[in-house]
């Protein structure tokens, strides 16, 4: 019975589809957990629905009066006769998606030296100690890898400095900086430079310097003293008190958001997340990275091993996201990184530009590594495969090789093709597809190819555990969801 | 509340005009000879009426000699001001007040023709030819004041008029090259690409389209405006305008039809029309359609804050300016309060006596005038 | 190490969604599979539980879905990406 006027029609008067049928648009879907299913689109967004849910929106069998097939409908699962502006809307977002691989290259790392005044366990790096100029970085390299860095069409450029430690090649950080500025006011980019220190040598030259270009810093810290020293030792000195002094310094000069500091996950790590998180807290730093463990070891024999080992980190970090969120709920904004690119990639109708979860791979494409010799890598993995001596992704060298050479050599476009999760068994049909990426680097060092078996693999693994957590949480714990909401960029 | 519109003045002497008399309000009694006939003269206080005026009002009531033109103020119009526009209807005695300089807003209505039929239309449609309304509007261009800061184009459907839509654009160009158009539209006519780039080739320098979307699927706000495609149509629209980069704005007028999904429309906006310039989600206004239909439509607005807070904070997130219209701040989620604007026109703008006593009255929207007899079970002085 | 069996209708689930949905136990088995007739055996080598046996056969019924889908929406998904990359940027 209508309580409108009788000059107007109610709403089935105005459904135009047959017979009310409809038709699928592309979706994937994933297991949850015991009886959930997550759906997703084309674009990224998603639903969570339970087994009959699911079978009855494959089968066409959800009515067209309830809630659910409105849901369906206006997240683009599906479309009827009554409207055909779906398809449209979907190209318009998947171009938007898509939009970072035309604005390619944004991060570019300078290896500017090999030597290092640390010990850290897990390095893959040659420390030389020696022959100084062997393995710095020299200007003529620096000049040419500025060339190629200009060519990027991205409009915001980001050059990182890395080693070794970076302040021992510091006349030559300081010779980047004011000649890409230089050159920027012709190409007019948002340029901004970031110095992956240890702190060691920050000096009050060094910090006027990082605050005179809006340098940021970003560092290691481990954990507690003990933890950090035994992972990163520093010969003759106290590594922590050095690292948590160094912070506190570069807060004070700097600001607060110019300087942060990632850890890296060892063994002994494992059962201390809570106390590494504190010691976060401590410094003042307001996020922390709960990164996986340290890839030392990183051609590893036996693959279960490894697995496994992912296993043990999952514990580790759904730890220390608890913990996290308890920090906030009692008033305390702190963010835990990984977890909030996860939420922004589920929510967000753009890609976000984290190196290591993009398909087409991030190589080349988000990041590129110029080492001290000029030699060009696909990303810092690939480095890092090159100094265990496998140079498979290297990709050329500034001094003897063109832009052309190097972004459409054929290494770098048969990587990206063959590793495109949309052509890859298990990947291809995944629920978690649109927000998941491709590592090609990692699965050929731990499997021998670039695309390898997603069942043995933990990149895979990690990553829908991580996935299922997060959007579990997002799911069915409100006070977290506003958490991790208000973490949303 | 104040009346725009009022029949109740007398003449006080022979009216020369045989048509409508549009003219700008002047208190200058001096006013240069050359100048007098397209305006009309506002006397406050008996004094020698002065010739060659177009328009003479008094608003007062002591007696006067007039000569010509003169007519007495009704006291409903008395509010009228310097830089003011009105038009006179000679045979019917009736002045319209067109303009207000001193107005929160000033809203030009350019047809009452419409191609949707919505079902809480606080204009409904009529099917006349009522293009003496375009006609009014392109002559009192030039006579409002050039520091107004926006006048608003509604209806009706404006687009019906074609080249004459954009040919009010460019006037309102011309001649306020200092103030923002705001054009009230259901956008179904954009889906035709021709008539978006020719919005945009005028240029206008500060023009907003405010376009309703009133549900995230096809079949309930097709409903809602009680046409078949709407839906299809007033998004191709949008995605035109956006083309070619004419600012748009999106309205959602809430009621008991939409207020479920609207947590989902929000979703919806974030995800497919990220790029529109401003969200305004309203409440209703009880006047034509929406009062006829108001058993159908009427919820408290109390009654969907939660899905209120839902949405502006879905979109404000993505990055979106939202805005809450006509809603008073009493019942609007506390954390949410920030987005309300004051957006009920001055004219049809008031408050309940239980306001007086309210400390956020001074930021808060109130209530439209026709809303009086019925509003939320929730109001309370903050 | 032990051995399991199970047995499909290729009528009622084809090879591709049966080899689909084992690919994803590679890392906990190995797999023989046989087809005679219209019937698919397949032996599963492994040391894991039986439980492992239910979540086989659940991640056919899944695969099913997934085929079905992939089938449904091949031709709109490539008309979604032609639309996508074909030129229509802002007018000037």
């Amino acid at each position: 019975m209508s309580l409108l006027g009788k000059k107007f029609k109610l709403v089935d008067d105005f459904n135009q589809a047959k017979n009310l049928a409809y038709h699928l648009l592309p979706s994937r879907f994933a297991s949850l957990d015991d009886g959930r299913y997550m759906l997703s689109n084309e674009v990224g967004e998603y639903l969570v629905v339970d087994r009959p849910k699911l079978e009855a929106f494959v089968r066409k069998q959800v009515g067209a009066d309830t809630d659910f097939y409105h849901d369906l409908k206006s997240k683009h699962f599906l479309f009827d006769d009554d409207s055909n502006v779906a398809i449209d809307l979907l190209a318009l977002k998947y171009r938007t998606k898509a939009q970072r691989i035309a604005q390619f290259t944004a991060l570019h790392l300078f290896v500017v030296t090999l030597r290092c005044d640390y010990t850290c366990q897990y390095c893959q790096v040659s420390r030389q100690t020696d022959d100084k100029h062997a393995f710095d970085m020299s200007e003529d390299t620096a000049n040419k890898a500025l060339d190629l860095v200009f060519k990027s069409p991205s409009p915001a450029i980001k050059i990182e400095f890395q080693g070794g430690e970076p302040l021992l090649n510091y006349s030559l950080i300081q010779y980047v900086v004011t000649e890409a500025k230089r050159r920027n006011f012709e190409h007019q980019k948002d340029l901004q430079f970031v110095i992956t220190t240890n702190l060691s040598l920050l000096n009050d030259d060094v910090l006027a310097f990082c605050q005179e270009h809006s340098i940021q810093l970003s560092t290691s810290l481990d954990g507690q003293e003990e933890l950090h020293n035994s992972n990163r030792p520093r010969p003759g000195k106290n590594g922590y008190r050095l690292t948590v002094d160094g912070i506190k310094k570069a807060q004070n000069f700097l600001g607060r958001d110019k300087i942060g500091a990632l850890m890296t996950t060892t063994e002994k790590s494992l059962s201390q997340v809570k106390s590494i998180i504190d010691t976060y807290l401590e410094s003042n730093l307001d996020c922390i990275f709960l990164r996986p463990l340290s890839p030392y070891g990183f051609a590893v024999k036996n693959q279960q091993a490894h697995k496994y080992d992912i296993e043990r980190w999952f514990e580790f970090y759904k730890e220390g996201l608890d913990y996290v969120l308890e920090i906030n709920k009692q008033g305390h904004r702190f963010v835990e990184l990984y977890t909030q690119l996860i939420v922004n990639k589920l929510l967000s109708p753009f890609s976000t530009g984290y190196v290591d979860l993009q398909s087409p791979s991030g190589a080349a494409i988000s990041a590129i590594v110029y080492n001290y010799d000029g030699d060009v890598y696909a990303s810092d993995e690939a480095r890092m495969l090159a100094e265990m001596g496998d140079k498979k992704f290297r990709l050329g060298n500034v001094h003897a090789d063109s832009y052309q050479d190097i972004w459409l050599s054929d290494t770098l476009l048969d990587t990206l093709e063959t590793s495109l999760s949309e052509s890859l068994p298990m990947c291809s049909d995944c629920g978690f597809l649109p927000y998941c990426g491709t590592d090609p680097v990692y699965h050929y060092a731990t499997q021998g190819d670039v695309v390898g078996n997603k069942a043995l693999s933990g990149f895979c693994s990690k990553n829908m555990k991580i996935f299922k957590h997060v959007i579990g949480l997002l799911e069915d714990d409100s006070e977290a969801r506003q958490i991790l909401l208000g973490w949303v960029r | 509340m104040i009346k725009l519109h009022s029949k109740g003045n007398e003449p006080l002497s022979t009216i020369t005009h045989e048509k409508p008399f549009i003219g700008k309000i002047t208190t200058n009694p001096d006013l240069p000879h050359g100048l007098r006939s397209q305006h009309t003269l506002l006397m406050s206080s008996a004094s020698d009426i002065p010739d060659n005026f177009g328009l003479v009002l008094l608003a007062h009531d002591e007696k006067c000699e007039a000569k010509e033109n003169t007519i007495r103020l009704t006291s409903e119009l008395r509010y009228l001001k310097e830089h003011d526009v009105i038009k006179f209807y000679p045979d019917i005695l009736k002045i319209d007040a067109l303009y207000r300089k001193n107005a929160n807003h000033n809203s030009f209505l350019v047809t009452e023709q419409c191609n949707s039929f919505c079902i809480m239309c606080s204009q409904p449609p009529k099917d006349i030819d009522d293009h003496y309304l375009v006609d009014d509007f392109l002559a009192t261009l030039p006579l409002i004041h050039p520091d107004t800061d926006e006048i608003g184009i509604t209806g009706g459907e404006a687009t019906l008029w074609g080249d004459d839509f954009i040919r009010m654009i460019q006037a309102a160009k011309n001649h306020l090259p200092n103030t923002a158009l705001h054009i009230l539209s259901n956008g179904r006519n954009f889906k035709d690409l021709d008539l978006a780039i020719k919005v945009s080739k005028v240029k206008h320098h500060d023009v907003m389209i405010g376009i309703p979307l009133y549900a995230d699927y096809s079949q309930l706000h097709d409903f809602i405006v009680q046409a078949d495609n709407a839906f299809d149509d007033t998004i191709r629209g949008i995605l035109n305008l956006k083309r070619c980069q004419v600012p748009v704005e999106i309205r959602v007028v809430i009621h008991k039809e939409n207020y479920c999904r609207l947590p989902r429309l929000a979703e919806f906006i974030a995800r497919n029309l990220l790029f529109v310039d401003h969200v305004a989600l309203m409440g209703l206004e009880i006047m034509g359609f929406a009062k006829s239909n108001l058993q159908g439509l009427w919820i408290d607005p109390y009654d969907y804050r939660d899905q209120l807070q839902s949405a502006v904070e879905t979109m404000a997130r993505a990055g979106m300016n939202v805005s809450i219209y006509n809603t008073p701040l009493c019942v609007i989620p506390e954390p949410i309060r920030c987005y309300s604007t004051q957006s009920i026109s001055d004219w049809k703008n008031d408050y309940l006596d239980e306001c007086a006593n309210c400390t956020a009255q001074k930021q808060c929207g109130g209530f439209f005038s026709s809303n009086l007899t019925k509003t939320s079970n929730y109001i309370k002085a903050l | 190490m032990k051995e399991h069996e199970l047995n499909f209708d290729v009528r009622v689930f084809s090879i591709e969604t049966i080899k689909r949905a084992l690919y994803r136990f590679s890392d906990k088995c190995s797999f023989d599979i046989h087809l005679k007739d219209s019937d698919v055996t397949v032996k599963i080598h492994t040391s894991a539980n039986d439980d492992l046996l239910a979540k086989i056969k659940n991640e056919v019924l899944d695969q099913d879905l997934r085929d079905t889908l992939v089938k449904e929406t091949a031709n709109v998904r490539t008309l979604i990406l032609a639309n996508a990359f074909s030129n229509t940027g802002l007018i000037q």
